[in-house]
């Protein structure tokens, strides 16, 4: 038997574990799975940030003269302040690259969310109210339109009254946008059944071929 | 541990007595009241927190020092009022009740047989001025250089050596005070000092005795110089207690009201200051004409430096307690006179704390000052008297018996014209009766001169005439033939009880138990008080402890014989636990939820669970039950059938036909067209945004695609912001390297290849950051391909794609999970090309003309099969909860 079958072998065994103790609820061996599978993720991590960023630049840290580039010395030192979390007395200087990671991700975050997300599906639900796409189209950009600003409603308060006394119309409103969200779980939901029913059959097929080979080809 | 010098028990060391006999014990130690370390006995401060062991109080002299105990209270000793004078009027005085200058006087006073009887005044009636010279047993206060030349010297000299009780008067207001009252002013009662001989001939034998360390007997006054001393003077050594002095009505017109109203029996309101006497007399003075005896008058800032520190006390607001009744004595007043005033006047307190009836207008010792008691004012006399005497008293020859002026501040209030100046005042207050008050602990005899001694101590011959000064002798009437009015010696008379009292008395209500036979009563005609109704209302039902109804305790005639209510008749005993009353109705405990109950009480276990206890135990694991345990058994038996069927059980004709035709979607033919489009040589980067759970679904996915980009003889980049993204590129690029034939003819050697799609790889740290930099630092390139199963990825990716304009179109292959969260960019023209999902694999597949084999079939029916299922079983469960669920409800 080939180291091929061996590992096929195992993951099958694992894969059996965890589907049984989905009946029997957990388990020891249930927890050592995970647990494998957690180590076995951030070992393959750590070696890829090692892999492919420290030793970069480690190698960059001092060009061909043997001179500190200071940009690259300073990414260091940066991530050896970060390193200080973990010392309560020296806590407070891991505070600066913490600060320089948040506000730089926030900045890009913020940007991309506004100019890539925002701006051009306000866009494409404005376009959907024209009848380029036919009738249907436009039925479809209107229904859209109202199940976005129903679902505003439903999280936004009705202003100039008390949260406890809506009028009536806005309680109307409020159920209306209720049941746009109610279809848009439901359709996530189903994409996510999908996605499962997916990995299952195909972790299914992998045990069969498994099976298949052990009993036939050995 | 101290042994008892009598039984020999030992007590602890800081025990005062024996726990076994009582004996006091020999202290060795002291228990600090602060905190509780014992110290030895001579220790004034505790030895660990330096608190004071011994009181700050004085020694009483003829009392043993005061040893510091462990309720000793240190610093703060209690203001209390001096008592009355002692019952008996035989009783010698002490030393420590009187001052030694008056001491002095009482002791050396003569038999006052001839001395009519003086008018005691209770100290409420007195001038603040004198109460409050009560309080203490003062020396007289001293006299400074500025007072000295009013006064004669005698005075002025009676305890100048020694300060007095009484706080020194200040030279601004020396001038004010006559010598004996600015005597009072010193702080420590003093021994009088002694005169001289070279000055003996100015002061008569009883100032003169006054230095002598030995009491002796107040020198008797011989009848004829009797007349020539006021009376005050002359009860002083009077043995018995005098009724107090009748003031005639012509004589008592001369009096001001302040004088007549001390020995009158209710508290009579000082005498009004006119204007044209105000000038005349101190501050201190003129404010005993305002109409609220109770209420000593304001010192104000700018009057207090008129006023020595014994007159500011003045402002207290508690009036004078009036003392406790004798019985033997008959006054006027039973509450307005001091001891020492008393004691001067030759008359004891009143045993009743009722103000008696006022019979006539008469202050007591001042109402001595008649007109009949004026000395001579002949030439012999007038060489004897003291050089500040003999002015006054030539001054006085002519208008006959020297009669001291009576004050415009002691002119009479009540007639409308003002008296003359030399007349005693008038009695104006109607009689009214005190209520009971507090008989104070202290009033002790010991403290009081005894009258007898008080009036032997000055007879009326050994005042040396002139011996007053002047305000005192124009109190003096002028009449001769004035008598001095007689207090007849009448039993106390019950008062009527004031209005607000008779007020409180509730219709119907029983009064108090009324005093046993047999047993005197206190008071003569004391009508027992009136409970107020809501005190009637708490009257238990029960006589608790004997056995009684409350009716029949109440009916009893069987007299107390014991305790503070000896005599009594009537008394409830006392329950041996307090008694609900009759009304009392229990409040309504409020109703409080067991939620609020429970998470009090985990708030109370928390708080009570002390720092550093042992950490919380790990909750149990929850186990499912049989009945879920059973429906997770019955799901996956269905998969499993579903799996089994699709896989095994259909036969391989029908399997090589999808039991349905996966869904069309929009996105595939995009992305079959832009994909072919791509010039051989292109640059593609695909971002492979998925795990490894999630690398069983979008393998199917992702290869395929990567075989055609193969096919196109493109050069790829594979990216990712995912350590393990990198490992998984490298996997599919070796399939689809040793899949396509092409890639393999070039790279024949595996480590080239190796080599190759390790250059091919890229880990991007920082998720949208990292993608903003590679953007913007790589090369360009034609086509970017984003392989996500989780919608951010492809957010951040499209996101930073369009933020940067760049020019190359992107194509999306997501998961069936992340599809329905990128329709929008679907919509909204961000992504080029897109499929979704297992299906979308197999469309793809069927839009490029590529049959699926036999296992993309099974897949795809297997699929087909358990989305069925599932939908079943989400359809049984909700009929369940439907029908299952309004039946538990109804």
């Amino acid at each position: 038997m080939g180291m091929e079958q061996i590992g096929a072998l195992i993951g099958v065994t694992l894969a059996v574990l965890i589907f049984i103790s989905y009946m029997l609820g957990d388990n020891p061996l249930y927890r050592m799975l995970l647990g494998l599978l957690v180590g076995a993720a951030t070992g393959y991590a750590l070696g890829m940030a090692v892999r492919f960023v420290l030793l970069p630049w480690l190698e960059q840290l001092f060009d061909a003269d043997g001179q500190v580039q200071i940009y690259n010395a300073l990414g260091l030192l940066l991530g050896a302040l970060l390193l200080l979390k973990g010392i309560p007395r020296w806590a407070h200087l891991a505070n600066i690259p913490m600060g320089l990671l948040l506000g730089v991700g926030a900045a890009v975050a913020v940007s991309g969310a506004l100019l890539g997300t925002l701006l051009p599906q306000i866009q494409a639900t404005g376009m959907g109210l024209t009848f380029r796409n036919g009738l249907f189209g436009f039925a479809d950009g209107v229904l859209g339109l109202i199940g976005t600003l129903l679902t505003l409603l439903v999280f936004s308060p009705f202003p100039g009254r008390a949260e406890s006394d809506p009028p009536p119309i806005f309680v109307w409103l409020q159920r209306a946008g209720r049941a746009f969200i109610i279809v848009a779980l439901a359709v996530t939901f189903a994409g996510a059944l999908t996605s499962a029913l997916t990995v299952l059959i195909e972790r299914g097929w992998l045990i069969k071929e498994a099976i298949q080979q052990l009993l036939v080809g050995g | 541990m101290i042994r008892c010098s009598k039984c020999g028990t030992l007590n602890r060391d800081a025990s005062r007595f024996c726990n076994e006999c009582g004996n006091t014990l020999q202290r060795t130690q002291v228990r600090c009241p602060m905190c509780g370390t014992m110290n030895p006995v001579g220790n004034v401060f505790c030895d660990r927190c330096n608190a004071r062991l011994t009181p700050l109080q004085g020694v009483v002299p003829g009392e043993e020092p005061i040893a510091p105990s462990e309720d000793t209270i240190t610093g703060v000793r209690g203001i209390s009022l001096p008592a009355r004078a002692s019952t008996d009027v035989q009783t010698d005085p002490t030393k420590e009740e009187i001052p030694d200058w008056l001491h002095s006087l009482l002791e050396d006073s003569s038999d006052t047989t001839a001395q009519p009887n003086v008018v005691p005044s209770s100290p409420t009636d007195l001038p603040d001025w004198l109460g409050d010279a009560n309080e203490e047993p003062a020396a007289p206060p001293e006299i400074t250089l500025a007072a000295a030349d009013e006064f004669p010297d005698w005075l002025s000299d009676i305890g100048s050596e020694e300060p007095a009780a009484p706080p020194k008067i200040t030279s601004a207001a020396a001038d004010e005070f006559p010598d004996w009252l600015s005597d009072m002013g010193s702080e420590e009662p003093a021994a009088p000092s002694e005169i001289t001989s070279a000055a003996a001939d100015e002061f008569p034998d009883w100032l003169s005795d006054m230095g002598s360390e030995e009491p002796a007997a107040p020198p008797e006054i011989a009848p004829a110089a009797a007349d020539e001393f006021p009376d005050w003077l002359s009860d002083m050594g009077s043995e018995e207690p005098a009724a107090p002095p009748e003031i005639a009505p012509a004589a008592a017109d001369e009096f001001p009201d302040w004088l007549s109203d001390m020995g009158s029996e209710e508290l009579a309101a000082p005498p009004e200051i006119t204007p044209a006497a105000a000038d005349e007399f101190p501050d201190w003075l003129s404010d005993m004409g305002i109409e609220e005896p109770a209420v000593p008058p304001e010192i104000t800032p700018a009057a207090a430096d008129e006023f020595p520190d014994w007159l500011s006390g003045m402002g207290i607001e508690e009036p004078i307690a009036p003392p406790e009744a004798a019985p033997a004595a008959v006054f006027e007043t039973s509450d307005k006179l001091d001891d020492w005033l008393s004691s001067l006047s030759g008359v004891t307190s009143a045993p009743d704390d009722t103000v008696q009836e006022p019979t006539e207008r008469s202050s007591g010792w001042l109402s001595n000052l008649d007109t009949q008691q004026v000395p001579d004012l002949s030439d012999q006399a007038v060489e004897q008297m003291p050089e500040w005497l003999r002015d006054a008293a030539i001054k006085r020859r002519g208008t006959g018996p020297l009669t001291p002026p009576t004050p415009a501040f002691l002119a009479d209030e009540a007639d409308d014209d003002s008296p003359p100046p030399d007349t005693l005042p008038r009695k104006s207050a109607p009689a009214r009766t005190l209520p009971k008050a507090p008989q104070p602990e202290s009033t002790s005899s010991k403290k009081k001169p005894s009258v007898d001694s008080a009036t032997e101590a000055l007879p009326a011959e050994s005042v040396p005439p002139g011996a007053l000064p002047e305000w005192l002798r124009e109190l003096t009437p002028t009449s001769e033939d004035a008598p001095v009015p007689q207090r007849p010696s009448v039993p106390l008379e019950q008062g009527a009880l004031p209005s607000w009292v008779a007020e409180l008395r509730p219709s119907g209500t029983p009064g108090l138990p009324e005093i046993g036979d047999g047993v005197p009563p206190l008071v003569e005609g004391l009508e027992p008080g009136e409970l107020p109704e809501w005190v009637q209302e708490m009257r238990p039902t029960v006589a608790g402890g004997s056995g009684l109804s409350l009716e029949e305790a109440l009916q009893s005639t069987i007299a107390e014989t014991e305790g503070p209510l000896v005599g009594l008749k009537r008394i409830i005993p006392a329950a041996p636990v307090v008694d609900i009353p009759q009304a009392y109705q229990p409040r309504p405990q409020a109703t409080i939820p067991e939620s609020v109950l429970d998470r009090a009480q985990v708030w109370q276990n928390l708080l009570e669970r002390p720092r550093g206890a042992e950490r919380p135990v790990a909750l149990p694991r929850s186990q499912p039950g049989w009945s879920e345990v059973v429906t997770r058994v019955f799901i996956v038996l269905m998969l499993m059938a579903t799996l089994a069927a699709a896989f095994v059980f259909i036969p391989t004709g029908i399997g090589s036909v999808p039991l349905g035709q996966p869904p069309a979607q929009a996105g595939i033919p995009p992305l079959v067209r832009t994909i072919a489009a791509l010039p051989q040589g292109a640059r593609v980067v695909v971002a492979f945004e998925y795990g490894v759970a999630e690398s069983d679904e979008m393998h199917p996915l992702a290869q395929p695609l990567l075989n055609h980009l193969l096919e196109r003889e493109v050069q790829l980049k594979a990216v990712s912001t995912l350590p393990e993204g990198t490992g998984i590129a490298y996997a599919l690029l070796t399939e689809a390297v040793a899949y396509h034939t092409s890639v393999t003819d070039i790279l024949t050697n595996t480590l080239t290849t190796t080599l190759i799609i390790t250059e091919s790889l890229s880990y991007l740290p920082g998720d949208s950051s990292g993608i903003a930099h590679y953007l913007t630092t790589a090369p360009d390139f034609d086509l970017l391909i984003v392989v996500a199963a989780r919608p951010e990825r492809l957010r951040w990716w499209v996101e930073q794609n369009t933020l940067l304009n760049t020019p190359h179109p992107t194509l999306a292959v997501l998961s069936a999970a992340t599809g329905p969260f990128m329709t929008p960019y679907l919509e909204s023209q961000s992504v080029a090309g897109w499929l979704v999902g297992y299906p979308g694999a197999a469309a793809y597949a069927q839009a490029r003309g590529i049959a699926p084999d036999e296992m993309a079939v099974r897949k795809l029916d297997a699929l087909m099969l358990s989305h069925y299922i599932a939908a079943g079983l989400i359809l049984l469960g909700m009929l369940y909860s439907l029908f299952a669920g309004s039946h538990k409800r109804g």
